[in-house]
């Protein structure tokens, strides 16, 4: 920024040396530059038609002297002399034109470079910018995808948490079932050595009993006599008689288990329609009896047929019981709260109520006090302390009020202060804007005095070619009153500042 | 809410039991079932003595040493099995002159029992080579081949009208129904297991509860022409059942299995009505947790003076949550220790005793109403019997000890048994209930209770 504003400065400069020889001398800058005007036209008169201004002769000497001054200035060694005739005059005057003409056009590529730096930085900063934008939105992709990232590592690191533990269940349920296998093993191994033995021993019975042929398999039973037969003897149950009694306690059986069955049933068909009713009394308060009394009993049907009919009505009523209960409930709830709230209320008038009790009996106490104290009255005089303490609270309410009163005062006092002050300084300020005025106009004066002297004396002698750098130019309008800078200026408005001061501060002291 | 140690509780508190003497016996002893006299077997000679008395009434003498003693059930008559001789005498109460012996021979013997109408003594020999059903009356036998097994694969019906046998053949099994008046077959029917382990009739006899051996879990139930009325497998591929009975009221059926739990069925439709988990933590409040302590014991009178420091025992109840005393079982040995080994209902079927094999000290009562459980009583040692009176519910558990712990829905008590070095690994109830049967390995005695 700061070479576009010493280019710009450059520039400005060269416009306002344009300007300013347009302004102060009267010429145009386009004719000194570009047209060669023949040497006859040099002399004296060199202007253009449209100024026109008439130079005279004496002018002519004065504008001469002070070309040759500016050449001078510029570090061109050629000098104009505009009045001789002499062809060299001539060819200095080409040659100072020449040289100027090469300063320019040195200026004019100097500028055009700076032109072109100027355009070149502007691409590169277009450039930088547009890859800030880039590296910016980059940067949001990647911290949008950061997040999702984040978002996808927490559910994979949950769901990791998850198989861990459906893997410890699984190993605890793998333990578990390898103990069981360990112990069946076990199980079937220990029977397997069982059967072993058993078939050892079989095998040796055997090898002794074929060994030894005289033993008898047949048992044998000797008894001293037959016991007696106890009981009825009942007949002698031969093979089918056998058989069709056990198959008739069978029979017996089953029916027994169905006629059990079929009272379970009907004991809780009966509790069913049991549950209706009693269901049906809780729900419609307005029993309507006529329909238990109908002939056709639907509820003796099979289950098949009223099984989900029967649902449908018990999930109806279940649910209009369980809105009422719900609504009972929340009712009940609200009373409650509304009562809690009720008799948090009272407690904390009682309260109230024992504060202001003890209050007024401490007040009682103190204002006895007092009265026994400076009437030396043992006696305690109840309207009269009433009276008291009522003047005592209205006293001590005036107090209260005079205070406030009086602080009140003290701020319109501080503020009145303050807003005079205030004044005071605006006051000030005024009319050190009105000096600062009158200065300005005084020196504009002494300016166009003196610039009018100049001229009458010298012609074309500008006030201004003394104070004229380029250098301390500041940004902005070209003005030749210094000191006093009445740009527009971002001032500082901090909280510091205080809220009485104008807008316009005086920058450089010294002009005061 | 926590119940209270019964001290003045109703009906059921710890009085004073009155203990009979001790008595030499070499292992079988058993009450009559009339519960009026108790068979004591010692050595070869079997003494009957009278239960209130403890006198001896009758003293018989056999061939070898009585390894089992059972009575008829019309109490007149007593077996004696030697099966090392494969003998069985039988004696009779009344006519002591009276003597009965069946040799059963080469077969060998391995069970014995009498037959619910008290005329036939049914011996099973050895390798399952067959069951041999002796009529004393009509001094005959029949044969029936390859049974099962010994214990289970033979149950009678409630009314002894017929029995059902487990066999096996062309590698199926199958139930055999005999008429148990001439014993002849009525009916058989394959059934639907792998190997079969256990075979009982349900209480009004019109069901057959089949189940697998321990590698399956599988529980049938047929009706007695061998229709197949339900099954019930609760898992697979883990060892599976070690006990099943029926509710006397016949309308449950518990399950014991291997898992640690016990399973509810319904009789009638036989769906699965409860899990009954054995935890080794009690953490429900509404269980008693009955925990056998030391009692201090009171100036000793009346003591045997050489018993060796002799230590009373008594309940406390113990705050919730309690962790039970546990044992892992180990996983290479067969018949490992876990699982539900005995499940017992009680006489009117609301209360269910489990034993669970991981926690031996420890003995689970449930309720089969609410299906939860009632309470829990731990020991010092391993619970070795329980036994349910045969009328009330009260239960009579024995630990090997000297004591005698009696519980009730009340309450629960420990009396111990005053004697020396007792230590009590069976109990049994007398048919009435007014008498307990506590036997040592070489000694019992009789506790007496109103």
């Amino acid at each position: 920024v700061a070479a576009m504003d010493l280019l710009k400065g450059a520039n400005a400069d060269l416009e306002d040396f344009d300007a300013y020889l347009e302004s102060s001398l009267g010429l145009e800058a386009t004719p000194l530059r570009f047209r060669h005007s023949s040497a006859a036209s040099t002399s004296g008169v060199s202007r253009s038609p449209a100024r026109g201004e008439v130079v005279g002769a004496q002018d002519l000497e004065s504008s001469t002297s002070y070309v040759n001054d500016v050449l001078r200035t510029l570090g061109i060694t050629d000098r104009v002399d505009l009045a001789s005739t002499d062809p060299s005059a001539a060819t200095s005057i080409v040659q100072a034109m020449y040289a100027l003409l090469r300063r320019r056009q040195r200026d004019v590529e100097s500028r055009e470079a700076v032109d072109q730096r100027l355009a070149r930085a502007e691409a590169d900063l277009n450039n930088l910018r547009q890859k800030e934008r880039r590296l910016q939105e980059q940067l949001e992709n990647a911290q949008r995808d950061a997040s999702q990232l984040a978002l996808k590592e927490k559910a994979t690191a949950q769901s990791v948490k998850q198989q861990l533990q459906q893997l410890t269940a699984e190993k605890e349920e793998y333990s578990r079932m390898v103990k069981q296998l360990k112990h069946r093993e076990a199980q079937f191994k220990g029977e397997i050595r069982k059967r072993e033995n058993e078939l050892t021993k079989v095998q040796e019975r055997l090898q002794s009993v074929l060994s030894d042929r005289k033993v008898d398999g047949r048992g044998s039973i000797t008894m001293s006599a037959a016991m007696p037969r106890e009981g009825k003897r009942s007949t002698w149950a031969v093979g089918e008689q056998s058989d069709g009694q056990f198959f008739q306690q069978v029979l017996q059986q089953y029916e027994q288990r169905s006629k059990d069955l079929l009272s379970e049933n009907e004991r809780f068909r009966e509790l069913v329609r049991l549950v209706q009713r009693s269901i049906a009394a809780v729900v419609d308060s307005d029993l309507q009896g006529d329909d238990s009394s109908s002939a056709a009993d639907r509820s003796e049907l099979p289950v098949d047929d009223i099984e989900d009919e029967l649902e449908a009505t018990l999930h109806e009523k279940l649910e209009a019981i369980k809105e009422y209960t719900e609504s009972v409930r929340s009712d009940a709830d609200e009373k409650r709260k509304a009562m809690e709230a009720n008799q948090k209320r009272i407690a904390a008038l009682e309260k109230e109520a024992k504060e202001l009790r003890r209050v007024v009996a401490e007040q009682d106490d103190m204002l006895q006090n007092a009265l026994s104290s400076s009437q030396g009255v043992g006696q305690t005089l109840p309207s009269a302390a009433l009276d008291d303490s009522a003047i005592e609270c209205a006293r001590e309410q005036l107090e209260d009020e005079k205070r406030l009163f009086e602080g009140r005062v003290k701020n319109f006092e501080e503020e009145r202060a303050r807003f005079t002050k205030a004044c005071e300084s605006i006051d000030r300020e005024r009319m050190q804007l009105q000096l600062a005025r009158k200065q300005l106009a005084e020196e504009k004066r002494s300016w166009d005095r003196r610039v009018q002297h100049a001229a009458s004396q010298s012609g074309l002698r500008t006030p201004a070619s003394t104070k004229f750098t380029p250098s301390t130019r500041k940004i902005g309008l070209p003005t030749p009153l210094r000191g006093l800078d009445l740009t527009p200026r971002m001032y500082d408005h901090s909280p510091k500042s205080s809220p009485g001061r104008r807008r316009l501060q005086w920058d450089s002291p010294s002009r005061q | 809410a926590a119940r209270a140690c019964p001290s003045a509780a109703t009906g059921f508190h710890a009085r004073a039991m009155d203990f009979s003497e001790l008595f030499r016996t070499s292992g079988p002893v058993r009450f009559s079932p009339d519960g009026r006299m108790v068979a004591a077997a010692v050595g070869h000679r079997l003494a009957i003595r009278d239960t209130d008395t403890l006198q001896m009434v009758q003293l018989y003498s056999c061939a070898d040493t009585i390894k089992r003693v059972e009575w008829s059930p019309n109490a007149k008559y007593i077996l004696c099995a030697m099966p090392k001789q494969a003998l069985v005498q039988v004696w009779s109460l009344e006519d002591p002159a009276w003597t009965c012996r069946i040799d059963e021979g080469a077969a060998g013997l391995v069970h014995s029992r009498w037959s619910p109408d008290g005329m036939h003594v049914i011996n099973t020999a050895d390798f399952r080579l067959r069951l041999s059903v002796w009529s004393l009356v009509r001094k005959a036998v029949e044969y029936i081949k390859f049974p099962k097994t010994n214990g289970d694969g033979l149950a009678f019906d409630s009314k002894g009208k017929y029995f059902a046998v487990a066999e096996r053949s062309d590698h199926r099994d199958s139930v055999h129904i005999y008429s148990c008046e001439n014993y002849q077959r009525v009916h058989s029917f394959q059934t639907d297991t792998m190997d079969l382990a256990s075979l009982r009739w349900s209480p009004d006899d019109s069901t057959l509860m089949v189940f697998d051996c321990s590698l399956q879990y599988r529980a049938l139930f047929y009706t007695s022409d061998g229709r197949l009325l339900a099954k019930y497998e609760a898992y697979e591929n883990a060892l599976g059942l070690r006990t099943g009975s029926f509710a006397p009221s016949g309308k449950l059926v518990a399950l014991g299995s291997y898992d640690d739990r016990a399973r509810l069925l319904n009789a009638i439709n036989f769906r699965p009505v409860a899990e009954l988990l054995h935890t080794h933590k009690v953490t429900s409040n509404d269980v008693v947790v009955y925990v056998e302590t030391e009692a201090e014991l009171p100036t000793a009178s009346g003591l045997d003076p050489s018993s060796a420091a002799p230590t009373a025992s008594k309940y406390e109840i113990a705050d919730v949550p309690f962790a039970l005393p546990y044992v892992k079982p180990s996983t290479d040995k067969p018949n490992p220790k876990m699982g539900i080994s005995s499940c017992l209902w009680s006489p009117d079927s609301r209360i269910l005793v489990s034993r669970c094999d991981a926690m031996t000290n420890c003995v689970f009562v449930w309720d089969a109403n609410t299906l939860q459980l009632h309470s829990v009583l731990v020991h010092k040692n391993a619970v070795k019997d329980v036994c349910w009176h045969p009328q009330l519910n009260r239960l009579a558990i024995c630990c090997g000890t000297r004591s005698l712990f009696m519980w009730s829905e009340d309450g629960a008590f420990c009396v111990d048994v005053p004697a020396g070095a007792f230590e009590t690994n069976r109990v049994s109830w007398s048919a009435e209930g007014t008498s307990i049967l506590l036997a040592d390995r070489d000694k019992f005695c009789c506790a007496y209770s109103e």
